[in-house]
């Protein structure tokens, strides 16, 4: 009896328990301080009045402008993605230069840089404790929104003294538009000089083509042609002509949309928000031509030239892995990933495997590629716990200028490149021709290079990057970087929306995006039909607000053009 | 016994008090043990169970995370209107509700029959190594667990498909076909879980009088005969306990492994509320909703285990409380 009453009750103690554990499951954490502190009021008060350009950091050496090396050490805290080859945490050579020269101590904050978005985002979310001084702004997290709560700083009055960040908005008059909100700058970006510089492209095998007799294909049904001779013939010469997967994309639906350029949509960079003709914004998800093109690639999936597997690779790197075990025949990348794409069939066994960057294709629409814009879509921004924001934006400011690229773009001089009499810069056999293995840009990497924070990624990089790989190849790189920069289309990227317009269309960006996502997968696989389902899926666009968001979209582009 | 009642309550208040702080003390004192043990469970729930059970008050504001969880505004029923009103709703509602059932389906009886199985293994040495390989399953990651399913079932190079090749079948794309989708990701997690389940059916087991054993086999009972009629009925209650516990998780399936799992060509029968949310409420750090959807799933949850618990108590006798 006694016995049954004991587990009754720990019976009752273990589902209220459950029951609770599935309650407090979606609690968030509490913010500690609600309240905001007397400095963060000041500093959003400098925000609100626009004309006082002097607010309550008047004390501060802001009118003197800050001098490196600082006469005192000032800490900053930094929170970014971390280097995928060495962490910025194990003192890199360029920061500890850097750190030297500013007499700034940095302290890293640093989150391995595929989860950064989803850990940083969580933290900023959680209200409670104390935010880095500087971080990387999250990709979705809205300028205007954080701007307005006071959670980072407005910089305009910084930037304003700032040599090599004005400078920069002058060589591109898209960055100060690109990095402000409600009026005012709050971040400072990574901007790219060399956008044009071997973009993102279709890479396919010239050793395929060559064993089958073909040519490098020019149109849209020329690459029907090869790929089908890929899939039907013995490509890799292995003696199985079955093994061979003409095209593969890696991990998302999204990938495919890349060949919708030839129907002169803007799906892969722009995401299908693209003004027409008149200045007017589009979705070009749902347009005529979008039809058409879910046709083709229908087709393009039902006869086999596309991976089947495509869905379900996970991440490019799966993809690689496959290029790598000599199975396939065309994808797309970068033209720099050809070097180690290369060392790695050789790993494999095969011999002579040749990959080159292919100019894109003539489609019934266009020929064109879209390119990265000049701009990384996030920038750095500076934090309300941030005590000394002038010697934040001072950083930021050297590392855009000419010494901190230096450093950012080369590395160390005399130990990864020299200086040339003429001003050119060279790598060192260090980086070109590693001791240990390591391709040039993980030497750099490891080093600190292009890591930590914004700065101006530099053609001349591009271009001493160069003499790193294989003699071929740099000539390939350079005959694909002229063929293509005709059709080279630069990407839309939107100055942020206000805090009202993001309002207006909150939750519905989510909805339409996972209902796009779906209907690609579903018209390439074949479950939807295109034809048939055509009406309804324009219809339940519609249904998903897409007008709203077209309209703030619309408000958004038209202030990129008045400021221009 | 009712003068002794009217007796104490003549007592003067103070007196009362007292005793009972004696009393209570002297409890404590002779249990301080039990207590011990028993207090870093206490201290966890209060910590992170009740404590952060105030965060929920989100679910009917616009929190934003400057303000804080008081200092935001109300927003009353808004976000579980938006939930409902969402155009996935009801698919993400079915397609909860459907992977439950069938996880419960499945994954409930097979550590029952795989707990009587391993009871019945006489060999000492070899049924722990019989219980040791059926429970380390579940101490594999879901993100390695989704590695390998993506990688056993490759249409190209999987395992399963070089079998069914083999044998001169054609090659099964699991992964991008709808229809698969439920079986992969229950069979997946039925294996997964199975040895760990068991363990507490083992446990009941262990419980059960040898002398009742015997008594059967006087009585002239087989060893089937033993199962139904002793091993079955003896661990029982905790059968049904467990029983109503899983009915209360019927609308938690989790995130991690359906987002690890689907793409857009199974979204339609893969995607359930919790990822959902995961998408609408984190992803886009929608906080508010994302409280609003958990708070509706934990109220269905805990009136079903109130339901689960009722029919229980009415049809067997044995309930949670």
């Amino acid at each position: 009896m006694k016995r049954n009453k004991l587990t009754r009750i720990l019976a009752t103690l273990s589902v209220l328990c459950l029951t609770m554990g599935s309650l407090a499951g979606c609690g968030g954490e509490p913010s500690q301080e609600s309240t905001p502190t007397s400095k963060q009021e000041e500093s959003s008060q400098t925000g609100s009045d626009a004309g006082t350009s002097q607010g309550s950091s008047a004390e501060e050496p802001q009118d003197t402008g800050v001098t490196f090396p600082l006469a005192e050490q000032v800490e900053l805290t930094i929170a970014t993605p971390d280097g995928n080859v060495a962490s910025l945490a194990d003192n890199l050579p360029v920061w500890e230069e850097i750190q030297k020269r500013t007499n700034i101590k940095i302290n890293w904050d640093v989150t391995a840089s595929k989860e950064y978005v989803n850990i940083m985002k969580t933290r900023m979310g959680a209200g409670g404790g104390k935010l880095p001084d500087i971080l990387l702004l999250p990709n979705g997290m809205s300028l205007a929104e954080l701007g307005g709560d006071g959670r980072i700083l407005p910089l305009e009055d910084y930037i304003a003294n700032s040599e090599n960040i004005q400078k920069i908005y002058e060589q591109f008059p898209n960055v100060r538009a690109l990095t402000s909100a409600d009026g005012h700058i709050y971040s400072v970006n990574t901007v790219n000089e060399s956008a044009y510089f071997a973009p993102y492209t279709f890479i396919i095998r010239k050793d395929w083509l060559d064993r089958l007799n073909l040519e490098v294909p020019e149109t849209i049904d020329d690459w029907m042609e090869v790929l089908r001779a890929f899939r039907d013939q013995d490509a890799n010469g292995n003696g199985d002509a079955n093994d061979e997967v003409p095209f593969s994309a890696g991990g998302h639906a999204w990938y495919t949309t890349y060949w919708a350029n030839a129907w002169g949509l803007h799906l892969f960079q722009s995401d299908g928000w693209y003004p027409d003709e008149n200045g007017q914004m589009q979705y070009e998800f749902i347009s005529d031509k979008a039809k058409e093109f879910y046709i083709w690639l229908n087709n393009f999936y039902e006869e086999k030239l596309l991976d089947e597997e495509f869905l379900i690779l996970g991440d490019e790197n799966k993809l690689y892995e496959k290029v790598a075990r000599d199975e396939v025949g065309a994808f797309t990348a970068y033209p720099s990933r050809i070097a180690t794409l290369e060392q790695a069939l050789a790993a494999n066994g095969v011999e002579n495997a040749e990959l080159i960057p292919v100019a894109p294709p003539q489609g019934p629409y266009a020929r064109m590629t879209e390119v990265v814009g000049d701009m990384s879509v996030n920038g750095y921004v500076v934090t309300k716990d941030c005590q000394r924001p002038d010697v934040a934006v001072a950083l930021m400011d050297y590392l855009m200028g000419s010494e901190g690229s230096d450093l950012l773009n080369f590395g160390i001089e005399g130990d990864t490149y020299v200086k040339g009499n003429d001003g050119t810069y060279s790598f060192t056999e260090k980086v070109t021709n590693n001791p240990d293995g390591l391709s040039a840009s993980e030497v750099l990497s490891s080093y600190g290079c292009q890591l930590g924070m914004c700065y101006l990624k530099l053609e001349k990089r591009e271009q001493a990057m160069l003499y790193s790989y294989p003699e071929e190849l740099q000539q390939k790189i350079i005959d694909a970087t002229d063929a293509t920069k005709p059709y080279a289309v630069a990407g839309l990227t939107l100055p942020p929306a206000t805090q009202e317009e993001s309002d207006s269309i909150s939750g519905l960006q989510g909805d339409l995006s996972t209902y796009i996502w779906e209907m690609t997968g579903k018209f390439t696989v074949g479950t939807a039909d295109v034809e048939a389902q055509w009406d309804e899926y324009v219809e339940n666009v519609k249904k998903l607000e897409v007008e709203k968001i077209l309209a703030v979209k619309q408000a958004q582009y038209d202030r990129l053009e008045s400021q221009q | 016994m009712k003068g002794n009642v009217q007796k104490k309550v003549k007592q003067p208040m103070k007196k009362r008090a007292a005793e009972w702080g004696k009393r209570l003390w002297k409890n404590i004192k002779r249990d301080k043990a039990l207590l011990l043990i028993i207090l870093p469970v206490v201290i966890h729930y209060l910590v992170f169970v009740y404590y952060p059970m105030y965060g929920n008050i989100i679910a009917f504001k616009k929190y934003s995370p400057a303000k804080g969880i008081m200092g935001s505004d109300w927003a009353g029923f808004r976000y579980f209107l938006q939930f409902f009103n969402s155009p996935y709703f009801t698919r993400v509602l079915r397609n909860t509700l459907l992977i439950s059932l069938y996880s419960i389906l499945w994954g409930f009886p097979i550590p029952i029959l795989f707990a009587l199985m391993t009871n019945d293994l006489k060999h000492g040495a070899y049924k722990r190594v019989v219980q040791a390989v059926s429970y380390i399953p579940y101490f594999i990651s879901t993100v390695v667990i989704c590695g390998m399913l993506v990688n056993f079932l490759s249409p190209s190079s999987g395992i399963i498909n070089s079998i069914i090749k083999a044998f001169g079948g054609e090659p099964i794309n699991f992964l991008m076909e709808p229809g698969w989708f439920r079986t992969v990701f229950i069979a997946s997690g039925v294996w997964q879980g199975f040895g760990w389940s068991a363990i507490v059916y083992l446990a009941a087991l262990t419980g059960v009088s040898q002398e009742l054993y015997e008594a059967a086999r006087v009585d002239g009972a087989n060893k089937l005969q033993q199962v139904i009629h002793v091993s079955i009925p003896c661990i029982l209650p905790t059968v049904i306990v467990t029983f109503i516990m899983q009915i209360g998780t019927l609308m938690s399936v989790g995130y991690e492994k359906i987002i690890l799992l689907y793409n857009p060509v199974t979204l339609e029968v893969a995607d359930v509320i919790s990822s959902y949310t995961y998408r609408t409420g984190l992803v886009e750090g929608n906080y508010s909703f994302g409280s609003a959807v958990g708070l509706f799933n934990s109220a269905i949850n805990l009136i079903l285990v109130i339901f689960a618990n009722k029919l229980s108590r009415k049809v067997s006798e044995v309930s949670l409380w």
